[in-house]
């Protein structure tokens, strides 16, 4: 019975208290091992001092993560519209996956960052080549997961549709993309993840405003207490909106083997 | 005559005259008397009670290294109401003939008549039952069933009535909100039977359906699915490679050659219904299991070690599998 106590324990444990608990050591270790080996403010300052800074600049620091943030979801809501609907004629189509898919491979080969001041001088200091940046950055995962969820369909449910008389967009709608649903959600999580990073590299490039902005500002004047109260910020922003579409997931697919919560055995 | 004169069952909509109901004189005038011409012309043209009418049917897969024959001419009726069997080795053909019935897989040569209408599209006037159960994940067991009324537009709560009285048929009743993942082997296929009979059609094709069960389930699914059978009295064309399965379930047993699959033997059980295991044990089941197995050894499929000697060529002689 003892035993069946401590496993209870420890598996509350895994659930919040590991990544707690490895967090706050990661932040304790840095605290004290800048403190005790006396390390230069520029070069690395204390977390007390990066969130003192953080919470000194609050309305300056939170205008630019406004933006940024802004500038994530657009460009990954932007990446869901192009995405799926291209996976969709990737799937359906030969002639699709013969004139897409090099494209699409080459989209991801050509280093963003090498393009990225091409789109600051044809779109300007707008937020149109942030998003877009974003966008080319994060629809990569969703395009190849939703093809890759859509293909593998079993053959048999589609003749199994097809005895039922289905129509093209029941097939669809009923059976392929449910079935597609786990496979594009593990697409989003990949996307969500370099949303983040397409928006700092959009930024960087040109922007008056944003993270990346004050990353670029902080770096410049070996303000590296600001950099750091950015880099906190961003991926705290990126675990958050990671969370959203987790949790979108844990809504829309609770039947899929990934989500399972419980094990019926013996049946 | 027809396959189902009662009008809530008349839910496939097929051109052939004697698959929807009776002729009705409250068709009006015209369109009364075409009917029946229809019909009369059907009940002559046809052999008379037969449902699935495969003509010289074969399926040639081309392939790099030339073509495939996967099925040599197949010529076979089955009759409306009939439970029949097809056993063969794998890759025989037998599923690839079922898909061509169901209109999944185009033929060769021939054609394939159901009810005596040319089966050249996906056919919806079916039931169908795979090796795996393949019920959708996202759904309840309820709703996998329902996805048959879904996509046919059919009246849901009447489905959903049909449904439950299904599952209680197959000892499922209470599962109703249990997700597939809930539920065993066994009792996965339980619901692919279900979704396959609930929208009532006049033909099931069973495809190994028991053939990924462990052998007590699949015992006492055969000896269920017989139940079921007896209550609906389906037309069946059940596909397996299960000898003692086939016998215990059919009217008539058709064996079949190694690829390219032809028809070498077609036995009709002459055993009451209900069978039950019991039968395992008597003589009748022992004579038409033998006859079937007689068969197989003489293709080479089967080998007894009392063959081998008499071949002369030794283990040679017998296809190895």
């Amino acid at each position: 019975m003892k035993r069946k106590g401590e496993e209870g324990w420890i598996s509350r444990l895994s659930g919040i208290g590991w990544p707690l608990a490895m967090i706050l050591g990661a932040a304790a270790l840095w605290e004290i091992l800048v403190r005790m080996l006396n390390i230069p403010k520029w070069l690395l300052p204390a977390l007390s001092v990066v969130l003192h800074r953080i919470s000194q600049d609050a309305p300056y620091l939170g205008f630019h993560a406004g933006y940024t943030l802004y500038v994530i979801v657009s460009g990954f809501l932007v990446a869901i519209a192009v995405g799926v609907p291209l996976a969709l004629m990737i799937a359906s189509w030969r002639f699709a996956e013969k004139a897409f898919y090099p494209l699409l491979v080459f989209s991801q080969t050509v280093p963003k960052i090498a393009i990225a001041p091409l789109f600051a001088i044809w779109l300007g200091m707008s937020s149109l080549p942030h998003i877009l940046i974003t966008l080319l950055i994060s629809f990569f995962p969703i395009v190849i997961d939703t093809v890759a969820g859509l293909k593998s369909l079993p053959l048999e449910m589609v003749h199994l549709s097809q005895s039922m008389g289905a129509t093209r967009w029941q097939m669809f709608s009923k059976i392929r993309l449910p079935f597609a649903l786990p496979f594009l959600f593990a697409g989003l999580k990949v996307a969500i993840t370099l949303a983040v990073v397409g928006a700092i590299v959009g930024e960087w490039v040109g922007s008056e405003k944003g993270l990346g902005y004050v990353l670029l500002l902080a770096n410049g004047q070996l303000d590296t207490a600001l950099a750091f109260a950015v880099i906190l910020i961003l991926s705290a922003m990126g675990m958050g909106l990671f969370f959203v579409v987790w949790v979108l997931e844990k809504l829309l697919i609770s039947w899929h083997v990934s989500e399972r919560t419980k094990e019926i055995e013996g049946l | 005559m027809g396959v189902g004169c009662r009008k809530e069952i008349c839910f496939w909509s097929s051109p052939s005259p004697y698959l929807d109901c009776a002729p009705s004189p409250a068709l009006g005038g015209r369109a009364f008397y075409e009917a029946i011409i229809l019909r009369t012309f059907y009940e002559i043209i046809m052999k008379k009670g037969t449902f699935i009418d495969i003509r010289d049917v074969s399926k040639t897969y081309p392939s790099k290294r030339g073509n495939v024959e996967a099925l040599g001419k197949i010529d076979f009726a089955v009759k409306e109401g009939e439970f029949v069997s097809i056993v063969g080795p794998s890759g025989c053909g037998k599923s690839t003939l079922l898909k061509i019935i169901a209109g999944l897989l185009s033929q060769s040569t021939g054609e394939v008549l159901l009810g005596g209408v040319r089966v050249d599209k996906p056919q919806a006037s079916i039931g169908i039952v795979f090796q795996s159960p393949v019920l959708m994940e996202w759904r309840t067991v309820l709703k996998n069933i329902l996805i048959q009324g879904e996509i046919r537009h059919l009246d849901l709560e009447a489905m959903a009535k049909r449904t439950r009285s299904l599952l209680q048929l197959v000892g499922l009743e209470g599962f109703e909100k249990h997700r597939p993942y809930e539920l065993s082997g066994g009792m996965q296929q339980r619901v692919a039977i279900c979704r396959a009979l609930v929208h009532d059609p006049p033909l099931l094709l069973m495809d190994e359906p028991f053939g990924a069960l462990d052998n007590l389930t699949r015992e006492q699914l055969t000896l269920d699915f017989q139940h079921i059978w007896l209550e609906t009295k389906k037309t069946v064309f059940f596909v397996t490679h299960n000898i003692l399965e086939a016998v215990f379930l059919s009217d008539r047993v058709v064996g079949m050659t190694p690829r390219p699959g032809r028809i070498d033997l077609v036995e009709t059980i002459d055993i009451p219904r209900p069978r039950t295991w019991d039968l395992l044990g008597s003589e009748k089941f022992g004579h038409y299991v033998e006859k079937l197995r007689s068969m197989f050894r003489s293709q080479g499929v089967l080998c007894d070690s009392k063959d081998v000697p008499g071949k002369g060529g030794g283990l040679n002689e017998c296809r190895v599998r």
